[in-house]
């Protein structure tokens, strides 16, 4: 396996992704009685921060490819 | 309509901060940062504005390299550039040092509005954004619970004790949002994916024409003389419902000026 030699980019974008699915997360919590629509929205964009994190294109993520 | 947001990057929620005894200042080094969630807000509340009425946000951040992330936060929301002063110049600077700083490089943008956070949701001071409009010579519209722009005017609900003032000026101006004016977007992957192509400029206290006598350490009118614990709260009042409920919760709340 070739080594990425942006290690600290790929930390960012992870870390990017990471805080992204936390705002979501803490966005969605109060309103799961009062706005579903609002928390469904929530779970289908950590679901397709997952999907592409789960897809691995590392060289994509941190602009190489 | 071009809109700046003065923005913090702080440690993350996530962390548990920690003073260093020595500066009794708030350890930031080797700490996961993210966008205050106060200043959150504030772009938010830009975003909004430009949503309705056009133009554009840029974000303006004082902090260290390490303030990349928080400002790509703010990108991926939707600000359309970023300006990040970074400089070890910088380091020690009270809030008129800060206020300098983001006013210099303010003055650099063409603007109507500036949007701060009421105060950092790190250090609480809420100094800067009043020094600040003092320096750009803006009316400043602070404590802000509601925001909307006519033509060239700004209005604000302005929370007081009893409720709140409306609260008009004319652009530009520069305004102070509240914990509760909004509640932010998060970054989508279309707005973090976005946010990598938008640009970021970097500018030292050099560039922005501030020496040792106007900003860092040695500048400083402020000092930390000491650090403490808050004291403990009293504990709680527990009131047994006899039939009498609703009258006590009114008593208490107007007791506390709060109906």
């Amino acid at each position: 396996m070739s080594q990425i030699p942006h290690s600290q980019a790929l930390d960012e974008h992870l870390q990017e992704m990471v805080l992204a699915l936390h705002a979501a997360v803490k966005g969605a919590l109060p309103h799961i009685n009062d706005d579903p629509a609002l928390v469904d929205q929530a779970i289908r964009d950590c679901e397709e921060i997952l999907d592409v994190v789960l897809e691995g294109d590392v060289a994509s993520w941190i602009g190489t490819s | 309509m071009n809109v700046v947001v003065c923005a913090k990057v702080v440690p993350a929620s996530t962390v548990t901060n920690r003073i260093d005894p020595d500066t009794r200042r708030l350890v930031r080094k080797d700490v996961t940062q993210e966008l205050d969630p106060q200043a959150a807000k504030a772009v938010e509340e830009g975003l909004r504005l430009i949503d309705k009425h056009g133009g554009a946000i840029t974000v303006v951040v004082m902090g260290g390299d390490d303030a990349t992330i928080g400002i790509r936060s703010a990108l991926a929301m939707g600000a359309a550039a970023a300006v990040h002063i970074s400089d070890p110049a910088l380091a020690g600077s009270d809030a008129l040092g800060t206020a300098k700083t983001l006013a210099a490089a303010i003055r650099r943008e063409s603007f109507d509005l500036v949007l701060c956070a009421t105060e950092s949701s790190d250090s609480y001071t809420g100094l800067v954004p009043g020094q600040l409009a003092q320096l750009l010579g803006l009316p400043p519209l602070t404590f802000a619970t509601a925001l909307s722009v006519d033509g060239r005017t700004v209005i604000i609900r302005r929370q007081s004790e009893g409720g709140y003032d409306v609260v008009t000026a004319t652009l530009p101006a520069l305004v102070t949002v509240t914990t509760g004016i909004n509640e932010p977007r998060y970054p989508t992957l279309k707005g973090i994916m976005g946010a990598r192509k938008k640009e970021i400029r970097k500018l030292t206290a050099a560039d922005l024409g501030l020496g040792p006598s106007d900003v860092g350490g040695r500048a400083a009118r402020e000092q930390v003389l000491t650090i403490g614990r808050p004291p403990a709260r009293p504990p709680g009042k527990i009131v047994k419902d006899e039939g009498d409920g609703g009258t006590r919760i009114a008593e208490f709340l107007a007791a506390a000026k709060l109906a």
